[in-house]
């Protein structure tokens, strides 16, 4: 392997090799907006039911109200998580992570490598875990869950699930302080290809986004998703789920949801997520209708 | 009774660190339960913890249980044999306890003769007892919050990954869901790894193998290690923050303080931002300079040994550097509006969903605020605390508070002062208004201050009862007892005598309560029970905190004086003779028929009724003026003195309970004037009990 300072899109070709050799499906990102790797329907449905699963992909993930116009260090409209299920858990968990980051040539003799208290959940797709964050000389660089529940349903057996901040740990590998100086490959930058993206999504979501017409998009979403599961058709309906979720989120952003009327479009969405995910244990038919 | 030195050690995946020293606490107690129950005698027990693992260790675990010989009680005879033939009764009796008829005898108990059977009980062993002992002792500790992992039925606060359990050299045969344990523990995840065998159980033993694998064992050890390290890097011992040790204590297990610099412009924040910058985020020690400023340095707690120093501290500095840029960016942003500014924007911050926001609850609180200024009597505090009030919770808009929630108050008296440019009273009211934070926390060092506190508690208090949020049981989510005790101890401290009913119902008005008399009634019983915690945390015996509380408590700086004044007096003979007068009266009261309240002096025939009457009339307005002027020592005296001896005169020579009803209403009335009197002016002595007489007196 290499020893030149790894690249992003070298640190994610070796994540994929080294999660792919231990027997995980390498999948591809899924297709619709969404704010986490999580709601990619390899993890959705994936660590639901009891039959044994692993998977890993890059998940480019949707944050509107962390958008900064490219101009902030850290904070991203979107980033790119590589996102791992592991289904059971294996006794080994820490040890199979540990072991990724000296793939990607991080020294976890000679750095300060911490597992802190993290509880994690998503209140919109019902689900919940606990486990850490990973910290690299005090540098979040993975979040780390065993997950408990997901869509309200108590998880047996329980997966983890290994989240890969990919932006924050290139930069710690470069040694860069900024997200648009970290090296995508060899002579081009990751402001090079995302600093257009950053700035003109950042300026649409916070001031270019039609309020009214996103109502609408949500409304019609939610019952386009109502109409999927209706005719038990899932994974449509869970793709409706998906967009009403992002412009949740749009919308959130622009502070146009009031504290009050936030916990009811939550459970707006949650309630969607429920049925999807108990349309899907009904007729499950294994792990192929995962992806 | 032979014994042998017990190691139990749970080996788990990096445990929270708040969890860690109550989980040990628990091992120990449940540990010890359940050897009383097993009845295996425990001695020298000691436990010890790091993130990674809970141990348990004791020098002496007796071998075996101790065998008793008990017997056990079975039929009557008379039932037990039918002409001398055994009936089925007998015959289960026998089998039951493992004997034949013929071992059985024959006890008359209470006057009947019964078969009974003597049997030997205990001498199981240890080794045998302890692998399921030691599963019901792990199913029992608990955590705030727990989960399962991989295929298991577990449930702890993370998943456990080993399990040694050592009784003299030997392996307990434990198997937990599947984990078995053995004598295999591990050293320090990076800088030890593999695992360490055990030859036996040696406590000493083990704290050397994990030292020696980077790991130090005892949380009091790393605690020493990180301070004696802080002050090698040249942390000021005096300005160490033992909490924040505490705690990284609790996330290492080979502590190694590594010194990082920022710029010296960062400087330019304020101090409190730094520090919850460093402290909160980055659980780092902030540097003093001898004149006590702060430098543009920090020490961290690695997890490591630092062969690597220059790595490890780098990765720190620009860690540690990316916070203090946000948190400067967010000084400038804020700098440049006006806390005056932001208050319309409080009309979209929500207090309570039902509650409103708190651009509401800003103007319920001003108006109190203003009230309890007029109500202790400094009207020329309405400017500062109605100031005060307006802009108290307009540092939530801001971005500093969005990013360090635990700074308001604090922001809003540093805004207030360089971006508003408000008086120090004003500003200082701000941030007073949120203390006390906690039970150890500073009160209000100003007037206005306790003012502000004391008018947005109540208005917390009162609303979170109005809308079904009030403590129920355990469950008390908005910390209304805290705020509760707060403010009382805000009013005692204040030394401020107003009636808290008149309080509640001011702050009643702010809210449309549909039943406004079960909300002030639910709020009086919530500080009704703080002001009983109160006195108990002053160490007020339990018989002086119902003695003063029984008259009202309504003006609570007057019960704590007293409460104190009493417990001064409490030792002496003047007290107890105080005492008898009330409890005389008491005792003859106490069960006597309903009188009417006034006394007729008409009706007096015996001289020493007037003479009481009178005396009493003096003794009651002494009583008054000495209240008024909070002379406790005073009121004591005046009942211990010449009136106790006329009070016992009176009982030597008049029969309250005499036949003619008319008379005998009549005394008892007198008696009950004095009684009542006593306890509205002074305190209800007669509950006050003294050392030997409690049999005495339930008489």
């Amino acid at each position: 392997m290499s020893v030149a300072r790894p690249t992003l899109q070298r640190i994610i070709m070796q994540l994929q090799e080294y999660w792919g050799n231990l027997g995980c499906v390498i999948a591809q990102p899924y297709d619709e907006e969404v704010g986490a790797g999580t709601f990619h329907t390899a993890t959705f449905f994936g660590v639901l039911g009891p039959a044994p699963w692993r998977v890993a992909y890059v998940q480019p993930s949707r944050r509107p109200a962390d958008g900064r116009y490219g101009e902030n260090p850290n904070r991203l409209y979107q980033h790119h998580q590589f996102q791992v299920i592991v289904k059971p858990s294996p006794a080994d968990a820490q040890d199979l992570y540990l072991e990724s980051l000296r793939a990607l040539g991080i020294d976890t003799r000679h750095h300060d490598i911490r597992f802190e208290e993290d509880d994690w959940e998503s209140p919109t797709l019902g689900a919940t875990g606990l486990g850490w964050q990973v910290l690299c000389d005090g540098t979040e660089i993975t979040q780390f869950t065993y997950f408990q529940q997901m869509a309200g349903y108590e998880l047996s057996p329980v997966s983890v699930e290994y989240t890969y901040g990919l932006e924050r740990i290139a930069a710690f590998i470069q040694g860069v302080d900024h997200v648009m100086d970290v090296e995508w490959v060899e002579g081009v930058t990751y402001g090079q290809l995302r600093k257009r993206f950053e700035y003109e999504l950042s300026v649409y979501s916070f001031s270019g986004a039609d309020l009214s017409r996103h109502w609408q998009l949500f409304n019609c979403a939610e019952e386009e998703c109502r109409a999927a599961l209706a005719a038990r058709l899932v994974l449509p309906a869970y793709e409706w789920l998906m967009k009403c979720s992002h412009w949740f989120n749009v919308l959130d952003a622009r502070g146009a949801i009031s504290v009050t009327e936030r916990t009811g479009y939550i459970a707006r969405i949650r309630s969607m997520a429920r049925e999807c995910a108990s349309l899907y244990l009904d007729g499950s038919t294994g792990q192929g209708a995962n992806l | 009774m032979r014994s042998k030195p017990f190691l139990f050690e749970i080996g788990v995946e990096e445990l929270p660190a708040s969890y860690l020293a109550p989980y040990a606490e628990q091992l120990a107690r449940i540990f010890t339960e359940e050897c009383a129950q097993a009845r295996l005698a425990v001695t020298k027990m000691t436990t010890a913890w790091t993130p990674r693992r809970l141990v348990l260790y004791c020098e002496k675990l007796a071998e075996r249980q101790p065998v008793t010989e008990d017997e056990v009680k079975g039929p009557p005879v008379s039932i037990a044999f039918h002409n001398g033939i055994p009936s089925r009764a007998a015959e289960a009796f026998a089998a039951k306890v493992g004997q034949t008829l013929d071992q059985l005898e024959r006890r008359v108990i209470a006057g009947k003769e019964y078969l009974v059977a003597r049997v030997m009980r205990g001498g199981a062993k240890a080794l045998d007892l302890l692998p399921s002992l030691l599963v019901r002792v792990i199913r029992k500790l608990r955590a705030p919050k727990t989960m399962r992992w991989d295929d298991k039925p577990t449930v702890f606060a993370r998943p456990i990954r080993w399990l040694v359990a050592l009784y003299g050299a030997r392996v307990v045969p434990l198997d937990l869901d599947g984990l078995h344990a053995g004598r295999l523990t591990r050293g320090h995840r990076f800088l030890s790894p593999g695992v360490i065998s055990l030859r036996k159980a040696d406590y000493d033993a083990l704290r050397d193998r994990l030292y020696r694998a980077h790991v130090i064992l005892e949380a009091e050890e790393r605690e020493r290690e990180i301070e004696r390290q802080l002050v090698a890097h040249g942390a000021r011992p005096d300005r160490i923050d033992r909490t924040l040790v505490r705690l990284c204590a609790n996330l290492v297990e080979w502590p190694s303080v590594v010194r990082g610099q920022f710029p010296q412009e960062m400087l330019e924040l304020p101090e409190v931002v730094l520090v919850t910058a460093l402290k909160k985020h980055q659980h780092s020690f902030c540097l003093y300079d001898d004149t006590g400023n702060l430098c543009a340095g920090f020490l961290a707690v690695a997890n490591n040994d630092l062969r690597d120093e220059e790595l490890i501290r780098s990765g720190y500095e620009r860690v540690v550097v990316a916070r203090l840029a946000d948190a400067r960016f967010f000084w400038n942003e804020d700098r440049a509006k006006k806390l005056a500014d932001r208050v319309d924007a409080l009309k979209k911050v929500v207090f309570q969903e039902k509650l409103g926001t708190y651009y509401e609850k800003s103007h319920r609180v001003r108006c109190l605020a203003e009230y309890l200024a007029t109500l202790i009597g400094r009207d020329d505090l309405k400017p500062v605390v109605s100031r005060a009030a307006t802009l108290a919770r307009a540092d939530l808009t801001t971005a500093m508070v969005f990013e360090f929630p635990e700074l308001q108050g604090t922001m809003g008296r540093i805004y207030a002062r360089v971006v508003d440019g408000e008086p120090e009273e004003v500003s200082a009211a701000i941030e007073e208004m949120y203390q006390p934070r906690g039970a150890e926390d500073a009160l209000p060092s100003t007037v206005a201050g306790a003012v502000l506190s004391v008018a947005d508690k109540i208005d917390t208090l009162v609303g979170c009862c109005a809308v079904g949020l009030g403590p129920t049981g355990s469950a008390d989510p908005y910390a209304l007892r805290r705020q509760a005790l707060g403010l009382l101890r805000i009013i005692v401290a204040q030394g401020w005598h107003f009636s808290l009913a008149d309080l509640i119902s001011t702050a009643l008005k702010g809210y449309h309560a549909p039943q406004p008399d079960s909300v002030a009634q639910q709020v009086q019983q919530l500080l009704h029970g703080r002001m009983e915690t109160l006195l108990r945390d002053e160490g007020v015996r339990y018989d002086v905190i119902n003695a003063v509380i029984a008259p009202g408590w309504n003006d609570a700086s007057r019960v704590v004086a007293t409460a104190r004044a009493l417990m001064k007096l409490l030792p002496t003979p003047e007290f107890q003779r105080a005492c008898t007068v009330v409890e005389r009266c008491h005792n003859i009261t106490r069960d006597a028929e309903e009188t009417p309240e006034d006394v007729r002096p008409e009706l007096f025939t015996h001289e020493q009724e007037n003479i009481l009457w009178t005396h009493w009339h003096t003794v009651h307005s002494e009583l008054q003026r000495a209240r008024a002027a909070g002379d406790i020592p005073a009121a004591v005296a005046l009942l211990a003195g010449e009136f106790h001896n006329t009070l016992h005169t009176f009982f030597d020579q008049v029969l309250v309970m005499e036949e003619d009803a008319r008379l005998r209403r009549n005394r008892l009335a007198l008696v009950r004037a004095i009684r009542t009197g006593v306890c509205q002016e002074l305190a209800d002595l007669a509950r006050i009990v003294f050392e030997g007489e409690e049999n005495a007196r339930r008489k």
